[in-house]
C-alpha cells in the first residue's frame, strides 16, 4: 500500500516529447483511471511508473521514496498486461506463483497465498492448466492472479478488459471493482474505454496529446469538463458543440449561433466578457429535448438517422454545420428527414472560449 | 461433396502414383546400400535388384574387429556433442543479444553472420588451417571442435534470433514485473520457450559436425584422431573400394542422426507459445 507522485515527468523519444509535464498525486489506496485516445501517453505514463520506460525527466514517488532509478522489481507494483502475458510453458499455478519463487519465498507461504488468489478469483479448478487450455476471461483472471499474490504496495492495469467481448467486459469490471474494494490496494488503471474510467475510477485522469486534460471524480469531469476536449471525450454520446456569439436581445445576453438561440443563464453572465466573444456552447444529448410551442432556447436541426434504443432514442442529425446528437422521449413523432426545435436545458448548458478551448464555467457549482 | 471421396477418382490414382514413384526414387538407394552392407563380397554388385542374396553380419563384425571403428565412433561423438553444446550455448546467448537488446554495430554484426554464410567453406580451409596450426591444436578434437562450433554458429544465430523475435516482448516485461533478472527472463522463460527452434540449431550443429569430411581429413592426421567419415575414407583406396564395410560403415554413421532426429521430432513441431498471450 502506498501513495504515487509524479512530479514534471516528461518523457521524450528523441525530440518527441510524448509525455509532457505530468503532476500527479495519487492517495494511498485511490484507483486511478488514465484515459484518453490511442497515442495520448497513457500507457507510455503507465509504464514510466512500472519501470518498463525510463523516466526522461522529472520525478516519480512511490510510498514518499523517488524511484525513477530503480528497475521494476525493487518498486514493489504489479502490473496486468493487455495481452494478459502469462508463461505458456507453465501451469496456472506456476504462472501465479512465479514472482514469489523468484523472491525466495517460503514454499508453504506460496501455497497459501496461491490458495488465497486462485480462491477470490475462482481459478481453484484450473490450477494445474496450461494458459492455452483457459477462455479469455480466465486468462484474464490469471493474470490478475499473478498481481494479486505478490501483495503489491500498486497495481497497474494496462488496458486489462480490451481483448474480452463485451458482456465478459462488463463482469471483469464489476471483479476488477470488486477487488479493489477487498484488497484496498492503491490503482492505477489505463484505458481508452470512458465507460470503463467513469465505472470504475476514484479519480480519473483525461490525457491527450501527452498533456493531462484534466484530474477529478468521475461525476466532477462529467459536469464541469475543464475544456473541449474533455467535454467530448466525457459522456456517451458526447457531448453537442455549436458555435455561438453572444448578442442582446431585449436587454438580454443571448448566445446566437446558426440554428442556436440560447440566453445566456443568469448566474453565467458575469463570466462570458465583453459581447461578440467567440464561444462554444456545449450540450449533451440527454440535456435535451423536443421543444414546446413556446420555448426560445433552443436550436434547429434535421434529423438523418434516429436510433430507437427502447428506453430512449437518439436523434442523430445536424444543426447548420455541427453535429447533432439528442436524447428524445421513446414515443417521440420526429422522423428522418424532419426539421425539429431542440429544448436545452440553460442549467446543464457548458460554455467554452473558442480560441483556448477552455471551460468558462470552471470552479461554477 | 469434392470428387475426392472417391478413392479410383483419375485425380487421386495419379496423386498416388506419383508420390508411389517418388518414394521409389528416395528409398531405393537407401535400400541398396543395405543391401551392399548386408552382401559379404567387397565387390561392387550391379544388380537392380534391392534385396541381398546371401545375407549376413560380416562386414559389420569386419568394422568393429579390424579396424579403429569404435575409436573413430567415439572422435566423432566427442567432436559432435562438444560442438553442439558450445554451438547452441553460444548461439542463444547471442541470438538474445541481438534480438533484444540495441548496441552500436548491432545490424553490421548480423550482416556479416550472413555474409560469412555465402561462401563455401572450403575457401576457408586455408586460414583455419594456418589458424589451427598457430594455436597448436592440428591434429586434435579440440581444434576440429572450434571450427565446426564457429562455422555453425552464424546460421544458428540467424535461426534462433528468427525466433526470439517472435516471442512476445510483453512476457519478458511481465517476468521483469514478477522480479526476474536479465538472467532469469533468459533461462527461464525464453529458453524453454524456445525449444523447437534451440532443437533444429542442435540437430543442425550436430550434423555439421558428425558428416563434416574436408576439414577433418586435412586437420586430423593419425588414425586415432579420425572422426568416422575420414575413417571410412580410408576404405576407398586408390584402386580399390571395400564396398560391403563402406556401407556397413555408412549405415551405422546414419543411425545416431536418425536416432536423434527422432529424439526431437516433439520439439521440431512448433507451437509452444500458443495461448500465452491473447488469441
Amino acid at each position: 500500500m502506498a501513495s504515487v507522485q509524479l512530479e514534471k515527468v516528461f518523457k521524450r523519444f528523441g525530440d518527441n516529447a510524448v509525455v509532457r509535464d505530468v503532476n500527479l498525486d495519487i492517495e494511498d489506496g485511490d484507483f486511478v483511471v488514465l484515459v484518453g485516445p490511442s497515442g495520448c501517453g497513457k500507457s507510455t505514463t503507465l509504464r514510466m511508473i512500472a519501470g518498463l520506460e525510463e523516466i526522461s525527466e522529472g520525478n516519480l514517488k512511490i510510498g514518499g521514496k523517488v524511484v525513477n532509478n530503480l528497475s521494476p522489481r525493487d518498486r514493489d507494483v504489479a502490473m496486468v498486461f493487455q495481452s494478459y502475458a502469462l508463461y505458456p510453458h507453465m501451469t496456472v499455478r506456476e504462472n501465479i506463483s512465479f514472482g514469489l519463487k523468484l523472491r525466495k519465498m517460503d514454499a508453504a507461504e506460496i501455497d497459501a497465498r496461491v490458495k488465497n488468489a486462485s480462491g477470490i478469483l475462482g481459478l481453484d479448478e484450473y490450477l494445474e492448466r496450461k494458459p492455452k487450455a483457459l477462455s479469455g476471461g480466465q486468462r484474464q483472471r490469471v493474470a490478475m492472479g499473478r498481481a494479486i499474490v505478490r501483495q503489491p504496495a500498486v497495481f497497474l492495469f494496462d488496458e486489462p478488459l480490451s481483448n474480452l467481448d463485451a458482456k465478459l467486459r462488463v463482469q471483469m469490471r464489476a471483479e476488477i471493482a470488486k477487488l479493489h474494494q477487498q484488497l484496498g490496494i492503491t490503482t492505477i488503471y489505463v484505458t481508452h474505454d470512458q465507460v470503463e474510467a467513469m465505472t470504475l475510477a476514484k479519480h480519473i485522469v483525461v490525457m491527450s496529446m501527452g498533456l493531462v486534460q484534466q484530474v477529478g471524480a468521475p461525476l466532477e469531469l462529467y459536469r464541469r469538463p475543464a475544456n473541449l476536449f474533455v467535454a467530448g471525450f466525457i459522456g456517451s454520446p458526447a457531448m453537442n458543440f455549436f458555435d455561438v456569439e453572444v448578442k442582446e436581445e431585449g436587454g438580454v445576453p443571448v448566445m446566437k449561433g446558426e440554428g442556436v438561440s440560447v440566453r445566456v443563464p443568469e448566474r453565467f453572465r458575469s463570466l462570458l466578457g465583453e459581447k461578440g466573444r467567440k464561444l462554444v456552447l456545449g450540450v449533451r444529448p440527454e440535456h435535451m429535448h423536443e421543444a414546446t410551442e413556446g420555448e426560445t432556447d433552443v436550436v434547429v436541426g434535421t434529423v438523418d438517422v434516429l436510433e430507437p434504443l427502447g428506453a430512449e432514442v437518439h436523434a442523430l442529425g445536424k444543426v447548420a454545420g455541427s453535429d447533432l446528437t439528442a436524447r428524445l422521449e421513446p414515443d417521440t413523432k420526429v422522423q428522418v428527414g424532419d426539421t425539429v426545435r431542440i429544448g436545452v436545458a440553460l442549467d446543464e448548458l457548458h460554455i467554452f472560449d473558442r480560441s483556448t478551448g477552455r471551460s468558462l464555467l470552471e470552479g461554477v457549482s | 461433396m469434392n470428387h475426392d471421396n472417391n478413392p479410383f477418382s483419375g485425380g487421386r490414382i495419379l496423386k498416388m502414383l506419383f508420390l508411389a514413384a517418388v518414394t521409389v526414387a528416395v528409398v531405393y538407394p537407401v535400400l541398396w546400400v543395405v543391401k551392399m552392407a548386408l552382401t559379404p563380397s567387397q565387390g561392387f554388385d550391379a544388380s537392380a535388384s534391392p534385396l541381398p542374396s546371401n545375407p549376413d553380419l560380416s562386414n559389420f563384425v569386419y568394422l568393429f574387429k579390424e579396424t579403429d571403428f569404435l575409436r573413430w565412433l567415439l572422435n566423432s561423438s566427442v567432436v559432435s556433442a562438444t560442438t553442439t553444446l558450445l554451438g547452441v550455448f553460444l548461439a542463444c546467448t547471442a541470438a538474445y543479444a541481438l534480438s533484444r537488446f540495441r548496441f552500436p554495430l548491432r545490424a553490421s554484426a548480423m550482416m556479416m553472420f550472413l555474409i560469412q554464410q555465402m561462401f563455401p567453406g572450403v575457401l576457408m580451409m586455408v586460414p583455419l588451417y594456418i589458424i589451427v596450426d598457430n594455436l597448436g591444436l592440428l591434429d586434435q578434437l579440440l581444434g576440429l571442435t572450434l571450427v565446426y562450433a564457429t562455422t555453425a554458429i552464424p546460421f544458428c544465430v540467424w535461426m534462433l534470433k528468427g525466433y526470439f523475435d517472435t516471442i512476445p516482448r510483453d512476457l519478458e516485461e511481465a517476468a521483469l514485473m514478477d522480479g526476474a533478472t536479465p538472467a532469469m527472463i533468459f533461462w527461464r522463460i525464453m529458453l524453454p520457450l524456445s525449444l523447437p527452434a534451440v532443437a533444429v540449431t542442435a540437430l543442425f550443429s550436430f550434423m555439421t559436425a558428425w558428416n563434416e569430411f574436408i576439414l577433418a581429413a586435412i586437420f586430423m592426421n593419425s588414425s586415432e584422431h579420425y572422426t568416422l567419415p575420414v575413417g571410412l575414407k580410408t576404405m576407398v583406396g586408390q584402386f580399390s573400394t571395400e564396398w560391403g564395410h563402406f556401407a556397413a560403415g555408412a549405415i551405422l554413421v546414419s543411425i545416431p542422426v536418425v536416432a536423434l532426429f527422432f529424439a526431437l521430432q516433439k520439439q521440431l513441431v512448433g507451437g509452444l507459445t500458443a495461448g500465452g498471450v491473447k488469441g
